[in-house]
């Protein structure tokens, strides 16, 4: 058949996009029951990150009391990339990944550890003894790049817990990539 | 080059490759539906009610869609699916571009939102709809085994 003669065939068209329902059907039922088997399933209604960072938090708060801090009144506090170099050196406090524990284990600032925004509320509990210890200890946090909001949302989470010297490398994960700086994974 | 991209072999390699690609992307999405449902949640076009069940479906569907393609079972069929995919992410990542928002599509797993990545997002997108509508057109016009 050549290209000038062809026609579309409607009928075959017709008929993979039947299939084609079934094929999405299909893959939205395995979905669904591959989420049912997760250990920490997805609600069927979305719940905006923010929101699910706040009620981590809310439960946190609620299980013990916490010094009470006005987040919005906390200055957003930002270090350099020669700043964290420093503080890593030094050992002057605590560095936070924010990001997914999928990707810190892939590659992350040595000596930092992971606290993801989408997991707060349990990677916190398994720094809260070592942090409740000295609330006003240095914590440093960093995501992704200069775009990424994990590390601005964890920073206030923080600060709504009583941490008062909350600071974010805003460079994250990219910056000190691109310098060459040396990483740390965990397979 | 017509009688190039209408060869059998050609198409056989392309399909597979779309294939393989799908099935990257729907695995990567599986690892991190949160994060998928956050990224779709950034193209403020569905209600709450649909973001979540469209995290936990369509990478299944992806992977389906992309095995099929591989291994050619049903491929035009899977192909259909992906090509109406695609055309579907490219209007949600056009849409998003004409209104500013900060879009990371979540095609290829979790990443962060920057405006570079939207273009490029949108620019694999068109590319990947145009592999798919050729291999569809070709896949009609050869005879079927």
């Amino acid at each position: 058949m050549s290209p000038a003669s062809f026609r579309l065939p409607w009928k075959d068209v017709a008929k993979h996009s039947f299939q084609s329902l079934v094929l999405v059907t299909t893959g939205f039922a395995i979905g669904l029951i591959i989420n049912q088997l997760r250990d920490k399933p997805l609600s069927l209604v979305y719940e905006s990150k923010e929101l699910r960072l706040e009620k981590a938090v809310a439960h946190l708060t609620a299980t013990k009391q916490q010094p009470k801090v006005a987040n919005d009144i906390l200055p957003l506090q930002r270090v350099t990339l020669e700043q964290l170099q420093q503080f890593i050196k030094e050992k002057r406090g605590l560095v936070f990944d924010a990001r997914s524990e999928t990707f810190y284990r892939l590659g992350h600032i040595p000596s930092a550890l992971s606290l993801p925004r989408e997991d707060f509320e349990n990677a916190y509990k398994r720094f809260q003894t070592e942090l409740e210890r000295n609330r006003a200890q240095p914590l440093i946090i960093y995501c992704s790049n200069e775009f990424c909001e994990n590390a601005a949302m964890v920073q206030r989470s923080l600060q709504g817990l009583g941490y008062s010297n909350v600071a974010i490398f805003a460079g994250g994960w990219r910056e000190w990539q691109e310098k060459g700086l040396p990483e740390e994974s965990k397979q | 080059m017509n009688g190039f991209l209408s060869n059998r072999w050609v198409i056989g390699a392309l399909r597979m490759s779309m294939g393989a690609v799908f099935v990257y992307a729907g695995v990567m999405k599986l690892m991190d539906p949160a994060q998928f449902a956050d990224n779709i949640a950034s193209f403020r076009i569905l209600p709450d009610s649909a973001i979540n069940v469209l995290a936990m479906g369509l990478p299944p569907t992806e992977i389906l869609a992309g095995l099929m393609m591989i291994f050619g079972w049903h491929h035009l069929t899977a192909n259909l699916a992906i090509l109406i995919l695609t055309a579907i992410f490219a209007v949600a990542l056009a849409q998003g571009l004409a209104r500013g928002l900060q879009i990371d599509c979540g095609c290829f797993g979790v990443g962060e939102p920057s405006p570079i990545k939207t273009w490029i997002s949108l620019g694999r997108d068109i590319v990947l709809f145009a592999a798919s509508l050729m291999i569809y057109m070709a896949g009609l016009r050869l005879p079927q085994p």
